[in-house]
């Protein structure tokens, strides 16, 4: 499979004074970060989820964000309706029947508070146990530069000068 | 295992706020605080004491009396032994009058004259309250049978937990008439276990 134009370029920049040069390289050519070959990188990166693994923890979320919103609007309302017959002292009026249907609407919305909140919380330990379970790990990525695109770079600066070198991958 | 170990802890910490803010939206309604409503309807850890006539815990209430005089007149349950209040209406001082409707067949008959030079309105208002059966009042010829006034309610709540039924009737001076008061027999008497009531008369 051909190499894709240059894409990107890593620059790995040595801060190191060269006088002689040979201060730089430590025994058996080892250079300043103990790599012997210093034609290439080698890093680590994660992997990518499948499509449908992004899908299934966005579902996952999205039904738990859905889900508390629904808890908190019953919430709020079950709230609402129990302040408005709740009472502590002194006698408040008389006990109508627009009274016991505030009344029963200060529970049922309590009971569907409940139910969404459950449901959140249920969403929300899928969505973890999803993004655990789904964790696809690291891979070593190796960075060789490329014949042509390898240039050395080199600065002068006060008492030594900069080294650096740029790939093409 | 690590990661089972987050997930649920994540579970049971969410369960745990959630039914810590749920438990937070139950009514709380002290003892005390309401009147009974229509056929002594309370919230649902309360019970209706019908000598207070207020919502309260279920060990605190009591059964329906008359009052200390709320059935003095009875035998007053016919014309001819109506209880006699003397001069009232048009103008006079208001004449309040307690009474009781003991069972669902139970009928009030008071008596009153109108003052001298009276040509006017007679005025009566029933108030009851509404936990138990429903009372109704009438304006009534001194023959017993003719009606003059029917009741009507014209206030269904006041903030005593009391309806109020109200009679008119045109009446002459020096004339004797009749109240009648009796349940109103339309529902609201708990399936017939609350048919009762205790009522305050005004007569103007």
């Amino acid at each position: 499979m051909p190499r894709a134009p240059v894409a990107a370029c890593a620059a790995l920049v040595v801060a190191a004074t060269l006088a002689p040069p040979s201060a730089a390289r430590g025994d058996g050519g080892v250079d300043y970060f103990g790599k012997r070959d210093t034609t290439s990188v080698t890093y680590r990166r994660a992997k990518p989820r499948t499509l449908n693994q992004r899908l299934t923890i966005g579902g996952l979320a999205a039904g738990a964000v859905l889900s508390l919103g629904v808890g908190v609007y019953f919430h709020l309302d079950s709230r609402d309706a129990a302040d408005e017959v709740s009472a502590d002292h002194g006698v408040v009026g008389t006990w109508t029947d627009a009274r016991q249907a505030t009344y029963d609407r200060a529970g049922s919305s309590g009971t569907k508070a409940i139910v969404g909140y459950v449901l959140a919380a249920l969403f929300t330990g899928g969505t973890i146990a999803a993004t655990v379970m789904t964790h696809p790990g690291d891979e070593e990525v190796v960075l060789t530069p490329g014949a042509r695109a390898a240039r050395p770079l080199v600065t002068p600066v006060a008492g030594g000068a900069v080294v650096g070198g740029a790939w093409s991958w | 295992m690590r990661r089972a170990d987050a997930v649920a802890a994540a579970l049971i910490l969410t369960l745990a706020v959630t039914a810590g803010a749920a438990t937070g939206c139950s009514p709380e309604v002290g003892s005390g605080t309401y009147h009974c409503g229509p056929d002594r309807s309370c919230p649902d850890d309360l019970r209706c004491d019908e000598v207070s006539t207020l919502c309260v815990f279920p060990e605190l209430v009591e059964s329906f009396d008359c009052g200390e005089n709320g059935n003095v007149h009875e035998d007053d349950d016919a014309p001819a032994r109506a209880f006699d209040v003397g001069v009232a209406g048009c103008g006079q001082a208001t004449v309040q009058q307690s009474g009781c409707i003991d069972n669902a067949g139970d009928v009030d008959y008071l008596r009153l004259t109108t003052p001298v030079g009276c040509d006017g309105t007679l005025s009566v208002t029933a108030r009851a309250p509404v936990a138990f059966m429903p009372v109704t009042v009438e304006i009534v010829a001194d023959d017993g049978t003719t009606v003059l006034g029917d009741g009507t309610v014209c206030e269904d709540l006041d903030d005593q937990g009391r309806e109020w039924t109200c009679a008119t009737a045109p009446v002459t001076g020096a004339t004797g008439y009749l109240v009648r008061v009796r349940g109103a027999g339309v529902g609201q008497d708990c399936d017939g276990a609350c048919a009762y009531n205790r009522y305050t008369l005004a007569i103007d």
